[in-house]
Order: C-alpha cells, then sequence, then structure tokens
C-alpha cells in the first residue's frame, strides 16, 4: 500500500493528465451540450446580452471582410441582373420571331447564329442548321425585321450564309410605294445602295425597299430597308439612293431560311436564253464587222 | 533587502484559487466577446491558455493540468460548437507542457521574464496543434497553411497578449 501511494506520489502528473485526457476523449465520445438544456440557454442568452451591449464597438477586420463578401454578392447579383435582363430581350426577341413565323405564309427553318464574321469585304454569318433541316444552298435568310443574306455554303448541320452587306450580293428589290424597280447592293459603307432608278420620279424619304419579283434569288416583298437619303449625281441619268437596312447585322443572334429555292424552270429558261443572245451576237460579230466610210464614221449596218 | 507588507494571500492563500476562478469566467466571456473583435484573417488569440501557462508555472504542474482541465470545460460549455471535451483536452496538455518548467525557487523570475513568453509559445503551439487536428478538416486547408495559420499564428497572436501579464508584474516589481 506505502508502495502504491508513493508510486501515486511519483506520478501524480502523469496520473493525473491521463485521468483529464480521458475525461475529456469520454466527454467528446458521451457529452452533449444539449443534454444541458435550460442552464446553456441561460448562458448564451446571459452571453447574447453582453455581445448585444459590446457590439457598438467596430471590427474594422470583420468589416473589411464583411465588406469584400458584400461587394462580391454585389458582382454577381448585378450579374443575374444583366443575365435577367438578357433573358427578357431575349424572350422578348423570340416571341417577336415566334409571331413572325405563324404569321409568315413562306416555309421557314428558325436558326440560331453561331458566328459572325462583320465588317470586312465579305460579310457572313455561321448558323447552326444544314442539310439535315432541309437547308440547301441559295435559300434565302432573313429574320422579322427583314432581309439578311442567302445559303452560301451548307454542311450537315450547319450552313454559312452571305449577308447583304456582301460585294457579291445584289438583290433585285422595290421601292413599295412607288413600285420602282432596282438594284440593292453594297458598297463599302454602313449604307446600302439602291440604283438603277429613273431621275424623273420623286421618291419620298423613309420609303420602304423590298424584294422584287424580279429577283432569281430571293422571295418577293421581304423588307430590305428604308430610304434615307440619295446621292446627288448631275452626270448620270439615273438616281442611286442610300438605303437603311431593317436588320441589325451587329446584334444578329436568331434568323430564319426560307426554305423554297428559286423556281428552276425560271432560272433555266432565263439562262438558256442569255446563252442564246450571247451566241447571237458572237455570231453576228464574226460574220459582219462594221466598215468605215470616208468621213471616218462607223457604220454598223451597212 | 526588500521588504513586502503582508497582503491577504499571504494570510490565506486558498484565496488565490478563487481569484484564478474569477480570472479564467473574465477571460472565458471576453473570449467570446471580445476576441472576435480583434480577429485577423481568421486568427484569433487564446487567452485562456495564458492563464492555464500562468497557473503551471507558478502552481506546478498538477495545478497546472487541473486548471487546463476546468479552464477548458468552461470554455466548452460556453462554447457554441457543441463538441463537450476538446478545450478540455488541449488545455490539459497546454497545463501539463508548461508545468515541466515549474520550479518553486524561480517561479516569479519564470514569470516577469521572457521565459514565461517562450513557455507560453511552446504550450500554445502544442494546445494548438491538437485542437487543430481535431477541428480542422483536411478538405480545408493544406499542410503548410495549417502549419502556419491555425498552428503558428494563432501561436505568435496568443502570446502577444502574454506578454501583458509579464510586463504588468514586472513593472509591479
Amino acid at each position: 500500500m506505502q508502495r502504491l501511494l508513493q508510486f501515486i506520489e511519483d506520478f501524480k502528473q502523469y496520473i493525473a493528465l491521463c485521468f483529464f485526457v480521458v475525461l475529456s476523449f469520454s466527454l467528446m465520445a458521451f457529452g452533449d451540450l444539449s443534454q444541458f438544456g435550460g442552464l446553456r440557454s441561460v448562458v448564451v442568452s446571459t452571453i447574447g446580452v453582453f455581445q448585444d451591449a459590446f457590439s457598438f464597438i467596430p471590427n474594422p477586420v470583420a468589416l473589411k471582410s464583411e465588406n469584400s463578401s458584400l461587394r462580391d454578392l454585389n458582382a454577381q447579383l448585378s450579374f443575374e441582373v444583366q443575365k435577367s435582363r438578357q433573358s427578357s430581350i431575349e424572350n422578348d426577341k423570340l416571341r417577336s420571331l415566334l409571331q413572325f413565323k405563324s404569321i409568315s405564309k413562306l416555309p421557314l427553318v428558325p436558326a440560331e447564329v453561331v458566328g459572325k464574321t462583320i465588317g470586312s469585304i465579305r460579310s457572313y454569318i455561321t448558323i447552326n442548321r444544314g442539310t439535315s433541316s432541309g437547308i440547301a444552298q441559295g435559300m434565302a435568310v432573313m429574320t422579322d425585321r427583314g432581309l439578311v443574306g442567302v445559303v452560301a455554303s451548307v454542311s450537315t448541320n450547319f450552313a454559312i450564309v452571305s449577308i447583304i452587306k456582301n460585294r457579291d450580293i445584289r438583290v433585285a428589290a422595290r421601292l413599295e410605294s412607288s413600285r420602282l424597280d432596282g438594284v440593292v447592293y453594297w458598297e463599302d459603307d454602313e449604307i446600302l445602295v439602291m440604283k438603277n432608278l429613273p431621275k424623273t420620279y420623286s421618291i419620298q424619304l423613309g420609303e420602304i425597299v423590298v424584294t422584287s419579283e424580279f429577283s432569281t434569288k430571293f422571295p418577293p416583298n421581304i423588307p430590305i430597308g428604308k430610304v434615307v437619303g440619295n446621292y446627288n449625281d448631275p452626270n448620270s441619268l439615273f438616281a442611286t439612293l442610300k438605303i437603311q437596312s431593317f436588320v441589325q447585322f451587329e446584334t444578329l443572334e436568331q434568323v430564319f431560311v426560307v426554305t423554297t429555292l428559286p423556281n428552276p424552270e425560271r432560272i433555266y429558261l432565263e439562262e438558256r436564253y442569255q446563252q442564246e443572245l450571247a451566241a447571237k451576237a458572237k455570231q453576228k460579230k464574226s460574220v459582219k464587222k462594221p466598215t468605215k466610210d470616208s468621213t471616218g464614221t462607223v457604220n454598223e449596218n451597212p | 533587502m526588500k521588504i513586502r507588507e503582508t497582503t491577504l494571500f499571504d494570510k490565506v492563500p486558498q484565496l488565490r484559487y478563487a481569484v484564478y476562478a474569477a480570472v479564467a469566467v473574465v477571460l472565458a466571456i471576453a473570449d467570446f466577446l471580445l476576441i472576435p473583435l480583434i480577429e485577423i484573417q481568421g486568427v484569433v488569440p487564446d487567452i485562456i491558455v495564458i492563464l492555464v501557462v500562468w497557473i503551471a508555472i507558478s502552481e506546478g504542474q498538477l495545478l497546472g493540468i487541473i486548471s487546463g482541465f476546468l479552464c477548458g470545460l468552461l470554455v466548452d460549455f460556453l462554447s457554441y460548437e457543441g463538441v463537450l471535451g476538446v478545450h478540455a483536452l488541449v488545455n490539459t496538455l497546454a497545463g501539463f507542457t508548461a508545468g515541466y518548467f515549474f520550479k518553486e525557487s524561480r517561479t516569479t523570475l519564470t514569470l516577469q521574464t521572457y521565459r514565461f513568453v517562450l513557455i507560453l509559445f511552446l504550450a500554445t503551439f502544442v494546445h494548438n496543434t491538437i485542437f487543430s487536428f481535431l477541428y480542422i478538416r483536411t478538405t480545408e486547408a493544406t499542410l503548410i497553411e495549417f502549419f502556419t495559420k491555425y498552428v503558428f499564428a494563432k501561436s505568435v497572436y496568443t502570446i502577444v497578449f502574454g506578454t501583458i501579464p509579464v510586463l504588468f508584474r514586472s513593472l509591479r516589481n
């Protein structure tokens, strides 16, 4: 017994340490603060009263951290607002497109613009519809606002559309009210031009230009733009108008492909006739050469 | 020779335990009310462990262990974390570590010099290492961050506060 007491006396620190460590682990394993119930709630409310009393003391570090997190939250919310605003705009756009599709008599396939090259000599867009959706080269592309361009190349799921702000595209057009026909094309400005109009007619600013029935590429009566001015050239016999396109190409997101191709019979007939005319002219040139008389005048029909 | 007046503590030595208990309660409450106000990058000092180390150096290893356990239990009880016994364990170990440096003849010298700060740093290091191992999940911090932020930085911050009683005591004497 004496030895035991001596042992305890010698190692009391280690025994105490072991005891309290075991006790701590036991508390961790079995002790649940919720068991203290009411007593703990009294302690918590007392501390709450003290905390409330000390709440006037500013904590610069916590304030800085709170400030930072609020700034983050603000940025996040701004982003959400922006996203929501964009969704609303997109919603309006889609609604108008949907409405347009339901009232349009043309067979339309909706497509989304997935690529865009605007501003170069040959501007074009890429859309997410191809041969699998019935798209073919030469089909007209439009929006609810007006003419966009023509399908230039097509793959299974994508198509490249040459937009009318492209030097390769010329559109047979008509002034909607005046019924005057001309050709609309893009030179190198923001504005399209309409040529081959007689100068003798008076044309009002704001008059709408639509595709003409003469066009072999585009269905008739698709709006192109409106007259915003004219180029006054006194030496020319014809008037040249400035046309503002209805379509905002820079913000173009959704389009419709008109899935009808120009009548091949008509194209064939017109091409054949052109070839015949060309052949006749060539034949005439080779048979009858122009002769010069003594005064130097050229006689085309001697 | 310096002659000191007899105080109430000399007449009733047990009174100092009551003082320790009162200080422990005050520090535990301050730990909840004031310490969060001086948080730097999530690091706060542990003021309870200063008292535990002080008791261990003044009274010996055994009392250091007991006071560590009781003070830790008090903190556990007041904390919102809900796990009873964690602070009790780490403060017990801090008291045990600090108690190793108890020498009755050199208590005064230790308490009013840098030795106290060094012992405090060691005890706090042990305290924070075990506490962090129990509380910090491995996904929350890398090993380097674990030691720099939750162990080393917290220990340094604690010894900054640990110098206050040392200065106070050395100035008084």
